[in-house]
């Protein structure tokens, strides 16, 4: 499997007036693939809380709440960075959107795409701290912490797609 | 003239749609918006999950092929299913029992999204051309069902009303598996509603108030009589007076046995055991309205009767001129 550029494309990228149009498309397409491996990596995240919950439940813990409130939140993150906006203007629009900037966009996703790992790990350590309620306290604070960095950082990016 | 596929006007409850038409010609434009996937069939077989954009369907219905091959038939059979990825709503319902074997009605909602777009094609929907949460419901209702009422029959009532989010919560981690086992993500579970009989309802507060189960029996047992008494109106006062004491009663303990005679001299006599603690005080009850009142109260606190007693303290009836159970004169 690849991403290779077609024909049609190629001759789209020569043609005057019409190969910046493309290019920005995709730069696009590449944002929408970097945010999508992102929201990936989050889902994997959700399942790894999930499996948390059903051992929580297993030795009847007392973070059941706590582990269910942050698959929420994932959950919300997940759909959110799926479906951001990609960035784009109309030709009537006060504020356009140049290729540098979409760039910045895709910069941002790749800024989150080592957050989404960071957040991976810590439900990973949750999940196998299960049966240990000190421990399983502070790591589910470690990952609320880490849901809000990477919360921050998603609006600063929607901000910015938004032309803010 | 181009083929443009595209799911128009999805209704609110729609879950799958399938393209009616199976043949799709060579370079058809397959329109999936981002709230959706279609998955694309080819021959028969699942060949992609297509996501949110513009996708063009390379089929082996090239004009001119097919009609030389099939004729107005084309063997060449492509099939578009499109499948909403947003959050459905559905309901349950049912009747279990609680700890206390309190019977219990319970209903809510719960949220689901199609997970696996393939599996739940193949393993719930399919050759069905439509499906939607209705059918979910009715297919999952066992599931929900078994689960509600494994958790709430290991609460009491009053746990289950302080902790309904808690019961939510272990239901839906119980049933996640089942829901992804079909391809389906139980997004949330919400219990609107548990009730129970008024019967019970009073039972279970006089027993919290109370924490004798004994005590709650007694006073059912005796508003039950109450309630019979009062259909004879002759009979009804004076027979309460004598009945209603009687069944307040502590039933009697059993006896010891007795001890078989052996012909030796007889033991030296223990100290006397001490007597087994007596209640604090009898629960007396309104021989107007048949509910507990304080003892020694004058007035009852809930009719409002005035509440007539011999000189030992026991009720007596209005107008009585000797204490039914003492037999004391009433002055």
């Amino acid at each position: 499997m690849g991403k290779e550029t077609s024909i049609v494309e190629k001759l789209e990228l020569i043609i005057p007036g019409f190969h910046g149009y493309k290019k920005k498309e995709l730069i696009r397409e590449d944002d929408m693939l970097v945010r999508g491996k992102v929201a990936d990596t989050l889902a994997q995240a959700k399942r790894e809380l999930e499996r948390a919950l059903q051992r929580c439940a297993m030795v009847n813990c007392q973070q059941l709440m706590g582990i269910e409130n942050l698959r929420k939140k994932l959950m919300m993150l997940e759909s959110r960075i799926r479906h951001a906006e990609a960035g784009y203007r109309g030709y009537f629009d006060r504020v356009k959107f140049k290729e540098k900037e979409l760039e910045r966009l895709l910069e941002y996703d790749a800024k989150m795409i080592e957050m989404a790992e960071d957040i991976l790990n810590e439900a990973k350590n949750i999940n196998a701290q299960a049966a240990n309620p000190q421990a399983l306290g502070m790591a589910l604070l470690n990952l609320d912490d880490k849901l809000v960095n990477f919360e921050e950082v998603l609006s600063r990016r929607m901000s910015f797609a938004a032309g803010e | 003239m181009v083929q443009v596929i595209e799911w128009v006007n999805p209704g609110e409850d729609e879950i799958i749609w399938r393209y009616p038409n199976e043949v799709i010609k060579w370079g058809a434009q397959l329109i999936v918006h981002e709230y959706e996937v279609a998955v694309f069939m080819r021959d028969g077989k699942i060949y992609d999950v297509l996501g949110p954009g513009r996708h063009t369907l390379t089929t082996q219905n090239l004009p001119l092929l097919y009609k030389l091959v099939g004729g107005s038939n084309s063997p060449f059979k492509a099939t578009v299913i499109f499948v909403s990825m947003k959050q459905f709503q559905g309901r349950y319902g049912g009747e279990t029992q609680t700890r206390e074997l309190a019977p219990v009605k319970y209903y809510g909602v719960y949220w689901f999204k199609v997970a696996d777009p393939v599996l739940f094609i193949t393993e719930v929907v399919g050759g069905q051309s439509l499906y939607d949460t209705q059918d979910v419901t009715k297919f999952i209702r066992a599931y929900f069902n078994e689960g509600m009422m494994k958790h709430l029959s290991a609460y009491s009532i009053v746990d289950l009303f302080q902790n309904l989010d808690m019961v939510s919560t272990q239901v839906k981690v119980k049933l996640m598996e089942d829901f992804r086992r079909l391809g389906l993500e139980l997004v949330d579970v919400k219990i609107e509603g548990v009730n129970t009989t008024d019967e019970w309802r009073q039972r279970l507060f006089w027993l919290m108030q109370t924490g004798n189960a004994q005590a709650v029996m007694q006073m059912d047992t005796v508003k039950q009589v109450a309630a019979e008494l009062g259909k004879s109106p002759g009979a009804g006062m004076g027979t309460g007076m004598v009945l209603v004491p009687q069944l307040f009663q502590q039933p009697a303990q059993p006896a010891q046995p007795a001890q078989p005679y052996a012909g030796a001299p007889p033991a030296p006599q223990q100290p006397p055991q001490a007597a087994p603690a007596q209640p604090a005080a009898q629960q007396e009850i309104c021989p107007y309205c048949g509910k507990p009142i304080p003892p020694g109260a004058r007035f009852c606190p809930y009719c409002g009767h005035e509440i007539k007693r011999c000189p030992n303290g026991h009720i007596v009836p209005e107008g009585a001129k000797f204490c039914p159970v003492c037999g004391a004169k009433i002055e």
